[in-house]
């Protein structure tokens, strides 16, 4: 899929831990983490929402579209 | 209470394909052995010839043809039963197995109706014109119905299992 996830760098940027952003968003590591290894085919606004305002950044620095 | 009382039927479809299976190819199996010993005589054979006409064997043939198709049909189908009872009911396999099965009914229905047409051939030949409507017209029409159902179902199952998938990547 031509639209990478770029979650965990946004982590490492923030020094954020998984588990933490699971917790603090409201979801389960194991959706996280199908999100984060780029196997989901959806994400919901309110999810992005939640991790824009975790890790205080813009959707554009977690979605990112590359042709492949 | 839904998964118990879907269970229950799971069960019961199970069970009623089971003996479906059991006693059609115990009474296959019975019909090849008594007609290979000639322990019965069959009716199609009339006036008196001592060979068989070529249109008697042609119905003979796609008879055990027709019958070898449906059972294939009903073995495919007692095989999703199989896998209805562990509850998958989106896997790939009761997909694949319902198509089949369809697949082997409609085949199976359309066998028959050629049966009843080289036996209504058959009767022509003999000078003798007949439609008799009774129950035996309705079997091969009703095969096809199911056949074809079971066939759209397994489309539909494939679509809703897409949509199950997305909905379960959706974060």
């Amino acid at each position: 899929m031509p639209i990478i996830i770029n979650l965990d760098v946004m982590l490492a940027k923030r020094k954020i831990r998984s588990k933490e952003l699971s917790e603090r968003i409201g979801i389960t590591t194991s959706n996280l983490s199908i999100l984060k290894s780029g196997k989901a085919k959806a994400i919901r606004f309110s999810t992005l929402e939640a991790i824009c305002k975790a890790l205080e950044c813009q959707p554009k620095d977690i979605l990112e579209y590359r042709d492949s | 209470m839904q998964i118990n009382s879907s269970m229950k039927k799971s069960f019961l479809f199970k069970s009623l394909v089971d003996y479906l299976y059991i006693l059609n190819v115990g009474g296959f199996l019975l019909l090849l052995t008594t007609i290979s010993f000639g322990f019965v005589e069959i009716n199609v054979i009339k006036g008196g010839d001592e060979h068989w006409s070529l249109l008697a064997i042609s119905i003979s043939c796609i008879s055990v043809l027709t019958c070898i198709v449906f059972l294939r049909g009903v073995y495919y189908l007692r095989k999703m039963a199989r896998h209805l009872l562990i509850h998958k009911y989106f896997s790939k396999q009761i997909i694949k197995c319902l198509k089949i099965s369809g697949t082997h009914f409609l085949l199976a229905g359309v066998m028959f109706v050629v049966i009843m047409i080289l036996g209504w051939i058959g009767k022509l030949r003999e000078g003798l014109f007949e439609f008799v409507y009774d129950i035996n017209l309705m079997v091969p029409l009703f095969l096809m119905i199911i056949g074809l159902f079971f066939m759209i179902q397994s489309e539909a199952l494939l679509v809703a299992k897409n949509f199950k998938e997305e909905n379960e990547l959706t974060v």
